[in-house]
């Protein structure tokens, strides 16, 4: 699994980090800690050598440099697949506005890349999770105002919004006890089903699988979906409890869930929660309550 | 033994409780028979009483009894061998009424899909098969180890008529069993999941006499319950709290009026509930 | 390329899709592949014939991979095993390492990152071959 945990320096990213190597003490995934330093005006004739200056210094670099340093931290005392940090922590350019801080020395199962872009955020972490073929991103964001970034308001949802892969935004840290899955009848894939059963054994939460129907309508296609799931669960042995909601009554049953911790949402280019949900509702939920937002792809 | 009936439709929710009822026959002695009632609109009956109306009805019976026959053998690994499904043409409560009271069954099994909504819960329990019910209902709603079970209790009423329908099923079985009282939480009130022991007052009082009743109930049955509860919150948190046990058995209080918060629970509860009437 | 000189890979997932997707990936690398979807199948298989890679779940219905695993570099240490599981803890990555496993890959994965995995692992064993 390759992980991608964009950061910025505030105190949201921190719980991200710390959620991220939770699942990596579980997964020993590939990870990158990346960061986007905004793009700012550079008009003197050496532009190219003061961008460097200036990506490589400032709050971010630092944020990256202690976030790895709290990232293995998570490991002490107990194996780490990780290379240790690096005793010299400085962000060198590897291509053309790519910054990278050297690994550790020392033999290392896994990766653990601290990278650094310019540019706009959420552009620049879209692109680095498309090339880098990340299975999973995850992201901070400040619960207390309105789950946004701190100088990019709206990264996270344009991250959930937007991003090919699994996106789980962090809202703060707090238990999960039930991970509620909302169903999604077009296509349930493969990878989706497997990141919700990394999230149900990290957290050890129960797990529910929502069926979303429309009167009479959808009962036939969402209850064979669900039969699938079931089955797949209980040839596992884990029992979710299944639920069945009136599209009507997503946004309230959306509401009393959200106190379980983490909300995970399947949300494929045909999905009918992307019908049920139109982009300002998703925007509205990742928004609104303290729980987790799994989207699921 | 148990005499069991299970009604069966070809969907998930019949799936469901069948799964269900093959993991309580691990547990329980029970003897299931598999029921389906193929419900017609009296306007598509074909007029007449002769050959195209027998053709016609062997047809459709051939046709529910192969979907069943499907679901039945889906699960054929893990359950006990079962006699042949009873097909049946017509109203499926008239006909499970009929079939509940000809071959006096201990037991009614039927799946309904756990729903956000109560309502498709107080339509059932208000339908006619609920309201003249020959014998206890369990209602699974999900598919759940049925090992841990609970009676629950918010009135000394209740007590009785459900402990003496569970003990009477579940003699002698592996089940063990918690003992819970549920009480409405009042605005301004603390939410209370506590042993009785640890109660506050005087919720204690009046939740040591009804749990005493139960105990002492159950006592003369041979039972012990492994703990006695006291929950007082909302009927959608002590839902979700009952939904740790694989089976919770409940007194359906008929005049469901005068008790609407134990209603409310019961349509909340997503785990398998036995509803035992007086 | 004929079947001989191929490397030789075994896979055994209980999953019929993850094979579907994993099989003809591995073949039209270059690799000779055989999938199971049962273990005592693919145990069987172990028994008669080398392999030189394994690649194998670990929660599986009616089977522990560990087990299998531990079969495999039983019988046959040179061989190299990827463990990829959708229940990854952190005991079973430590565990499948002490066991002595090429490499722990946690479910998702893109197919790059296993083919990747598999090249790493085929070329210890050209070095081992050559050492």
């Amino acid at each position: 699994m390759k992980i991608l945990v964009a950061v910025d320096q505030y105190d949201y990213s921190r719980h991200a980090v710390d959620e991220v190597a939770k699942l990596a003490a579980n997964t020993w995934a590939n990870i990158t800690l990346f960061g986007v330093q905004p793009k700012r005006a550079v008009g003197t004739r050496r532009a190219a050598e003061l961008k460097i200056v200036q990506a490589t210094d400032g709050p971010l670099p630092e944020a990256l440099f202690t976030l790895h340093r709290e990232f293995l931290s998570y490991f002490d005392g107990r194996e780490c697949p990780y290379a240790p940090a690096n005793a010299h922590e400085k962000l060198t350019e590897v291509h053309k506005g790519v910054f990278e801080l050297a690994e550790g020395s020392g033999a290392a199962r896994k990766k653990l890349t601290i990278r650094m872009r310019i540019g706009n955020p959420a552009n620049e972490i879209l692109s680095e999770a498309k090339e880098e073929e990340s299975d999973l991103i995850v992201l901070g964001c400040d619960h207390t105002n309105a789950s946004g970034w701190e100088n990019a308001a709206s990264v996270p949802r344009k991250i959930a919004g937007s991003a090919l892969c699994s996106v789980l935004v962090v809202k703060k840290k707090r238990d999960v006890q039930r991970i509620v899955c909302c169903l999604d009848h077009d296509r349930i894939s493969q990878p989706s089903l497997e990141m919700i059963n990394q999230m149900v054994t990290l957290h050890k939460a129960p797990l529910t699988i929502v069926g979303l129907t429309d009167h009479q309508a959808l009962k036939t296609e969402v209850e064979k979906k669900m039969d699938k799931i079931l089955r797949y669960y209980h040839a596992r042995q884990i029992d979710p409890w299944i639920e069945l909601v009136e599209i009507s009554a997503l946004e309230s049953f959306i509401a009393r869930e959200t106190r379980w911790g983490l909300l995970a949402l399947w949300m494929g280019k045909q999905s009918i929660l992307t019908k049920a949900l139109p982009r300002s509702k998703v925007n509205q939920l990742i928004k609104g309550g303290d729980a987790s937002v799994l989207i699921l792809r | 033994m148990i005499n069991a009936l299970i009604s069966l439709n070809a969907d998930l929710a019949s799936s469901i409780a069948f799964r269900y009822s093959c993991r309580l026959m691990k547990f329980v002695d029970m003897r299931l028979q598999a029921m389906h009632v193929e419900e017609v609109a009296k306007d598509e009956f074909p007029p007449g009483s002769g050959w195209v109306r027998s053709t016609w009805e062997k047809g459709l019976l051939q046709a529910a009894q192969e979907e069943i026959a499907q679901l039945i053998n889906a699960e054929k690994p893990h359950c006990a061998p079962m006699d042949n499904t009873i097909i049946r043409i017509g109203n499926r409560e008239d006909e499970l009424l009929r079939e509940l009271e000809e071959n006096r069954y201990d037991l009614l099994l039927e799946g309904a899909l756990n729903a956000f909504d109560a309502q498709h819960f107080h339509k059932k329990i208000h339908s006619k098969l609920y309201k003249y019910m020959p014998c206890p209902i369990l209602l699974i709603k999900n598919l759940v180890d049925p090992s841990q079970a609970a009676l629950i209790v918010g009135d000394i009423e209740d007590v009785h008529p459900l402990v003496a329908t569970f003990t009477r099923l579940f003699e002698k079985t592996q089940i063990k069993l918690d003992l819970v009282f549920f009480s409405d939480k009042p605005a301004g009130q603390a939410e209370i999941r506590t042993r009785l022991s640890e109660a506050p007052h005087p919720l204690q009082q009046r939740a040591a006499q009804v749990l005493d009743a139960a105990r002492g109930a159950l006592a003369g049955h041979g039972w012990t319950p492994q703990d006695s509860w006291v929950v007082q919150n909302k009927p959608q948190k002590i839902g979700e709290m009952l939904g740790d046990y694989g089976l919770v058995g409940a007194y359906l209080p008929s005049a469901a009026s005068r008790k609407h918060f134990a209603m409310d629970l019961l349509s909340r509860i997503p785990t398998a509930t036995l509803l035992c009437k007086p | 390329m004929t079947n001989a000189v191929k490397t030789r890979i075994l896979v055994l997932d209980d999953e019929p899709i993850v094979l579907k997707r994993l099989g003809p990936a591995l073949e039209k690398a270059g690799y000779f592949v055989e999938v199971f979807s049962r273990g005592a199948e693919a145990s069987g298989r172990f028994q008669q014939e080398n392999f030189d890679i394994v690649i194998t779940d670990l929660k599986m219905e009616g089977l522990d991979g560990m087990q299998f695993l531990t079969q495999v570099k039983e019988r046959s240490p040179r061989t190299e095993v990827i463990v990829i599981t959708g229940f990854a803890t952190m005991d079973t990555a430590k565990e499948s390492y002490q066991k002595g496993v090429f490499d722990f890959l946690a479910k998702p994965f893109k197919l790059g990152e296993i083919l990747e995995t598999v090249k790493k692992a085929e070329q210890k064993i050209q070095q081992n071959q050559t050492a």
